[in-house]
């Protein structure tokens, strides 16, 4: 039961943690990242 | 009854397990982040270096649930975890149950990972500054230290351990912990001890990128007098409670707990002083370091010593098995740390020239060693049982120890503080020389004084002027600025700028003036106590230190978790009731209720030591000077440290005579 609620923790957390990853380069790169 | 099944088995999914699994999601992403963090900073890939630090704050985030989630529990009184067992009961108020979050080892360690979460994360997006590759190797740092306590939380300590009998009732919280102060000393101090990984990370990660110039001192020092001013509220509440609650008189007794938690603070004072060495001359860069590492390794060995109970202490009811994780997590920070400073000695050269002895940098320096002097013998005093048990027989220190072999360097340290602020950077001068004058006059005065009103106690004859001193040069300080105000025209919108630009300065003067008001009180209260054992009857009176005292009978009052056997007593018009409170509960253990009259001058300490069958009472009077001082000099230094604190920062550039390595790292 753990594992399936922190399973689906970390599915719900992934748009939030991989956002850099998953926007376009028309989005704009944050400018604190260079 | 199905509601009752129905709501018990909603409270156990959605509170045991998704507080358990938040915990393990934290956990992964925690080992994620850093991995993660250290990877893309040593290859500067700028977006998985936003990945990684991304999910740090997802990894704060989780802990933050988890956190949500037992306060849920407490607050509702909801028994089938062992946690909310453990260290609540239905008649605890609400509040000490919403404090039970960190009254007990698993809550504690969750709150700590909790306060490493929100103020790493403030710290990760206040590093704009510093660039992609330091930051992304302090979020690494930060993440590993994370990843160890939810490895800690999830398999040997969790607090969402489901009993596999809901009981009716918990167990209740320790007696000695059933106090107005546990609602606000130990939060205070846990979060001083975890914000001392935010500047530790970002040392060490300025440490692995290669960046030794004063960057990472600008973004570290506000973090650093975060945890300062954390530590410094934390350890004078902890007085506070000590002295209010535990009636033995006193509010510092050299226990070792409180000692481990004082190590980290003379390191982090010693570290605040000598990092504007680096900001202005480019000097001590390496000892910077050592310093900002020295107080978390500090903090890691007191989390050890208070929760493994390897020397005897009064905080026994921290004790625990989770010990030996924190030897082995301290290790590791060790190695690390010496590994890591070793590895970048060679690029550690200091860039500004060296100045003579007698100048600020030199003040610093001294400063800096005494404050070492100190922890060093805090640390053997602390470590003596455990050093001479392996060796023999166990031996521990009293008091007198502490107070004979740290005195001397405390009176240095008293002695630079009057003069330091005085003295110029580079070379002190004639000018200097003669600034000395005030502070030397009002030492001089305030001896003459204690002489006259016949006080022979060398301590006190030498500290007390001392802290006199300190005072006239803050004084001389915020005059020289009067001075300057008005010779700029006046006005409150100049002295309102002029506060602004040098509140770093102002606040570290009121800093200063606090101390020295701690240390009058200190000093008075300890070398100035009365005590007196009496044994009177009802109407029978007694006098100690001119303050007189009537006994007017004892009655038992029965509270909601305790009963309470109370002896009024009168001082002047004030009716003060000292009491021993017994916890039915809990096998009937009794805790003493102290009486204070609180007073500037002085504090009317009252202790009911119990009630004989002759019908007559026996109490322990105490008169402590001045102990009001303390608690007063310590929100003057709160208010220095907020003073000095706010705002944005103006940069304080090192001196450049060196190559300096560019934004993305050296190495």
């Amino acid at each position: 039961m753990t594992l399936i609620v922190a399973t689906l923790l970390l599915f719900a957390a992934g748009p939030f943690v991989l956002w850099p990853l998953i926007k376009t380069p028309e989005d704009g790169v944050e400018v604190e990242s260079r | 009854m199905p509601v009752t099944l129905l709501d018990n088995l909603i409270y156990v999914v959605i509170l045991a397990f998704i507080g358990s699994g938040a915990l393990l999601a934290g956990l992964v992403m925690a080992v994620f982040s850093a991995l993660l963090s250290f990877w893309a900073g040593s290859t500067d890939n700028s977006v998985m270096i936003q990945v990684g630090r991304r999910a740090f704050y997802a990894t704060a985030a989780m802990i933050f649930i988890a956190s949500a989630l037992l306060e849920t529990a407490l607050v509702t009184h909801d028994f089938s975890l062992a946690y909310v067992t453990e260290h609540t009961d239905l008649s605890t108020p609400i509040a000490l149950v919403a404090a039970g979050f960190y009254g007990g080892q698993e809550g504690s360690l969750l709150y700590w990972a909790l306060i490493l979460g929100i103020l790493g994360s403030a710290s990760l997006l206040a590093s704009a500054r510093l660039g992609p590759r330091l930051a992304a190797y302090a979020a690494g740092i930060m993440a590993s230290i994370a990843s160890f306590f939810l490895v800690v939380l999830v398999l040997v300590a969790s607090p969402f351990d489901v009993l596999a009998i809901t009981p009716p009732d918990g167990l209740g919280l320790n007696p000695v912990l059933r106090d107005g102060g546990m609602l606000i000393h130990p939060p205070v101090v846990l979060a001083g001890f975890a914000a001392f990984a935010i500047p530790f990370s970002f040392a060490a990660a300025a440490l692995l990128a290669g960046r030794f110039d004063a960057a990472w001192i600008a973004h570290t020092r506000r973090f650093a007098l975060v945890a300062w001013g954390l530590q410094s509220t934390g350890l004078l509440l902890g007085m506070w409670w000590a002295y209010h609650v535990l009636g033995w008189g006193g509010y510092w007794g050299w226990d070792p707990v409180e000692n481990v938690a004082f190590m980290p603070w003379l390191a982090t004072t010693a570290y605040l002083h000598s990092s504007q060495v680096q900001e202005r001359r480019g000097r001590l860069r390496a000892w910077n370091f050592g310093l900002v590492i020295l107080a978390f390794l500090l903090v890691v060995f007191g989390t050890f010593i208070v929760r493994s109970g390897i020397v005897p202490s009064v905080h026994t009811f921290a004790v625990s098995a989770i010990g030996p994780w924190f030897l082995g997590f301290l290790g590791v920070c060790l190695v690390f740390s010496i590994g890591l400073l070793a590895l970048r000695s060679g690029g550690l050269h200091n860039t500004g020239e060296p100045a003579p002895a007698v100048s600020r940098e030199g003040a610093f320096a001294l400063q800096n060693l005494l404050l070492i002097g100190v922890i060093a013998v805090v640390f053997w005093g602390t470590m003596l049982p455990l050093v001479s048990g392996l060796v023999g027989q166990e031996r521990v220190v009293n008091a007198s120890y502490y107070e004979r072999a740290s005195g001397p360097l405390f009176a240095a340290i008293l002695a630079l503080m009057a003069a330091g602020p005085l003295i110029p950077w580079r070379h002190a001068g004639a000018p200097f020389w003669r600034s000395l004058t005030w502070p030397a006059a009002a030492s001089a005065l305030v001896l003459a004084i204690l002489l006259a009103a016949g006080v022979r106690g060398l301590p006190a004859l030498i500290g007390v002027p001392l802290a006199a001193a300190v005072v006239s040069t803050v004084v001389y300080e915020y005059a020289r600025g009067i001075g300057r105000w008005r010779r700029a025209g006046g006005g409150w919108p100049r002295a309102v700028a002029l506060l602004a630009r040098r509140r770093r300065r102002y606040g570290a003067y009121l800093a200063h003036l606090g101390l020295a008001v701690v240390v009058v009180g200190l000093a008075a209260s300890h070398f100035w106590q009365q005590e007196k054992d009496v044994t009177l009857q009802a109407g029978q009176q007694v006098t100690v230190a001119g303050y007189t005292l009537i006994y007017s009978g004892a009655e038992t009052r029965e509270l909601a978790d305790h009963s309470e056997l109370v002896a009024a007593m009168t001082l002047g018009g004030q009716t003060l009731e000292p009491a021993r409170a017994t916890y039915a509960g809990l096998g009937g253990q009794s805790l003493t209720h102290v009486a204070i009259s609180s007073s500037p001058v002085a504090d009317v300490y009252v202790v009911l030591a119990g009630t004989n069958s002759d019908g007559s009472a026996s109490f322990r009077i105490f008169v402590n000077p001045l102990v009001t001082w303390i608690w007063a000099g310590g929100a003057i230094i709160i208010v220095g440290v907020i003073l000095g604190n706010t705002g944005r920062r103006r940069q304080v550039a090192e001196p450049v005579t060196a190559s300096v390595p560019s934004a993305v790292g050296a190495s």
